[in-house]
């Protein structure tokens, strides 16, 4: 892998070289990319990233930030969505290739919910880190979960979703699903008509801030999955800020990487 | 085999060994406990500090460009009260230099963070001109050698700690830039900061960076920055820290070749956080290979074929 020397006489703490197990390509431009977790003591939650490495060498030259989508005992699995260089790279590996990886990295999702009503909506690749999230979610008895997931065309994962929750509302631009359009309608509707203790959602941003001003009016706890441009993944580089407030009428910029990438929406101020 | 000397003496600030990371690319430190010893780098340039805290710029901060990237953070930081409250103290448990980035938008205001930070336990200072310069139009200090000249010598005058001063590339001739600060007392220099550059996105026809331009970084910008850290070692006496897309030790050697008597490592750092490590060992190895005993034999020792 042209790495440099002393590499592997050091232990890194969170610095792993990963074997990719199975690679599949689930939709257009859309990879299942199961991975080798690099110990059984390796542990990372729902909400949390691993920062890749998708070339060899110099290029591209900054890694990729990718949510974790599932785990269990021995592997993680990732979604990946093809939009660039380094998506293409990352896709394009096979089975028995190792990667090099960051992580985990961020914070999780706050699953500290013994019971209630939980609503889970995602949008495009964002459904991915909400998978792991369910999977968690529906191993607590007293919770109820039902999930509203948008897709541009052909959707994916859904039937993975139902492994862990009968409850699935598949919405798409295209004809032939549950709903036809956006998920903002169908959601608004949801909480409007049922009363939810927890709103949790990943996708891209106009959708995020909709779902943060709704689950708002209607008094709902939302968290929210952000994403940004990011360098090193670890805090150093201050590259991938979001705006969150501070104090009563005061605001800062605060990693995504770090303090994120998951946020209560009542933290959280998206610019017009 | 005999053993070599690492450490380094740039002009009254010894390093344990010539490798130190660069400023904005570290953080204050704290983000890379998990991977690597902080006891086994030479110094850390903390990210960039301003008298008061500092928001930054709009995102997108960053765009990656061929063998590069381009960030417009706007030096977002907390402010010095904060950072030495906050940070110094969890930095001054290693064993390693610590240097502080400062950054002014006026002379009063570099001479203020220098008066500052002398009463701490700091290593060194190292002054960013690369800031625009407020009061002047906005142009930025680094650019004009009479600028340089005055705001060096002001922050001379207020402290007697290590003096670096911190070259911008985006100058026509870096030589009298460098013997401007030289001469107005400055005890190190380091060189270089970002290029400045930007990128566009042909689709939405924006640039990508929010604030249009941005700083370049990473191994595009190294045959600049080897380029000028051996024309200002051909014309000043004092110690130089040559920075600008070191991504393994080879490229480290080669600063050492063109005159660097220290190196530091920017981008690397937020690609592989471990990178700071491999290029001492490799570092220690190649001068072992080629007999030197120190960075100082091997320092300065390009020729030139045809000169
Ligand atoms: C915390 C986090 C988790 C993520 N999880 C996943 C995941 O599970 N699955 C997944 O497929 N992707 C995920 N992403 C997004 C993924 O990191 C980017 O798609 C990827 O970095 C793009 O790299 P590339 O080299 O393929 O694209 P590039 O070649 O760098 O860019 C291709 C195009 O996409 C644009 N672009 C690149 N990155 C972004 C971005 N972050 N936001 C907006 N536009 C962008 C570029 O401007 C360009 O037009 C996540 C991002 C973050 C921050
Ligand atoms: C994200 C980022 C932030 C930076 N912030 C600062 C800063 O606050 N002060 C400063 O003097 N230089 C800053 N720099 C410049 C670096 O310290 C260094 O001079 C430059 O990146 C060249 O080295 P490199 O190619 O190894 O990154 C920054 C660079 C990057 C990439
Ligand atoms: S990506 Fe560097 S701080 Fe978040």
């Amino acid at each position: 892998m042209g790495r440099s020397i002393g590499r592997e006489v050091y232990t890194l703490e969170k610095n792993y070289l990963c074997e990719i197990l199975e690679n599949q390509r689930i939709a257009h431009n859309v990879h299942r990319i199961k991975i080798k977790k690099p110990s059984k003591d390796f542990k990372i939650q729902a909400g949390q990233f691993i920062n890749i490495k998708c070339g060899e060498g110099d290029f591209p030259l900054l890694r990729r930030p990718i949510s974790i989508g599932l785990t269990d005992e021995e592997s993680m699995i990732v979604y990946v969505s093809k939009i660039g260089k380094g998506t293409k790279l990352l896709c394009d590996k096979s089975k028995g290739e190792f990667i090099d990886i960051l992580g985990p990295l961020g914070n999780t999702f706050n699953v500290d919910i013994e019971e209630g009503k939980v609503l889970i909506v995602g949008g495009g690749i964002g459904v991915a880190p909400l998978l792991e999230l369910t999977r968690v979610l529906s191993q607590k008895d007293d919770v109820e979960m039902k999930l509203i997931l948008g897709y541009r065309d052909e959707p994916f994962i859904v039937e993975e979703f139902k492994n862990y929750v009968d409850n699935v509302i598949v919405v798409s631009e295209k004809e032939g699903f549950d709903h036809k359009g956006y998920v903002i309608a169908p959601f608004e509707k949801e909480l409007r008509e049922n009363s939810y203790d927890e709103v949790f959602s990943c996708g891209p941003e106009p959708m995020l801030k909709k779902i943060k001003e709704i689950s708002e009016e209607n008094n709902t706890t939302v968290q929210l999955l952000l994403e940004e441009r990011m360098a090193c993944g670890i805090g150093a580089c201050l590259v991938c800020t979001c705006k969150t407030k501070r104090g009563e009428d005061d605001w800062n910029y605060v990693r995504i990487c770090k303090e994120g990438p998951v946020f209560y929406g009542k933290e959280v101020i998206f610019d017009e | 085999m005999n053993k070599i000397d690492l450490s380094v003496d740039l002009n009254g600030l010894k390093l344990k060994n010539p490798i130190t990371v660069a400023s904005g690319t570290f953080g204050f430190g704290r983000e890379f406990i998990d991977y690597i010893d902080l006891n086994s780098l030479g110094g850390i340039m903390v990210k960039g500090l301003t008298l008061e805290e500092r928001k930054g710029n709009p995102m997108p901060r960053v765009a990656e460009t061929p063998m590069g990237m381009l960030n417009s953070v706007g030096l977002q930081n907390p402010g010095v009260k904060y950072f030495i409250k906050e940070e110094m103290p969890f930095l001054k448990q290693y064993d390693t230099k610590i240097i502080g980035n400062i950054n002014g938008n006026t002379i009063e205001e570099y001479c203020e963070i220098a008066d500052i930070l002398s009463k701490t336990s700091i290593d060194s200072l190292e002054l960013n001109i690369s800031c625009p310069n407020v009061k002047e139009g906005g142009v930025s200090f680094g650019r004009d050698p009479d600028m340089v000249y005055k705001v060096t010598k002001a922050v001379r005058e207020h402290t007697d700690k290590h003096l670096i001063v911190k070259l911008s590339p985006n100058v026509t001739d870096i030589k009298e830039i460098a013997m401007a600060a030289e001469k107005a007392g400055a005890d190190c220099i380091s060189l270089i900061n970002t290029l400045i550059g930007m990128a566009i996105d042909i689709n939405k026809e924006v640039t990508v960076l929010a604030r249009g331009m941005g700083g370049l970084s990473g191994p595009a910008i190294k045959p600049v920055a080897l380029r000028m850290v051996y024309e200002v070692f051909n014309v000043v006496s004092i110690p130089i820290i040559g920075m600008g897309g070191i991504m393994n030790y080879e490229d480290a050697i080669e600063f050492f070749l063109a005159g660097a008597h220290a190196i530091s490592i920017g981008t690397g750092n937020l690609i592989n956080p471990r990178i700071a490590i491999e290029v001492l060992e490799g570092i220690g190895q190649h001068l072992a290979e080629k007999g030197y005993r120190s960075i100082e034999g091997i320092k300065g020792k390009v020729k030139v074929p045809s000169k």
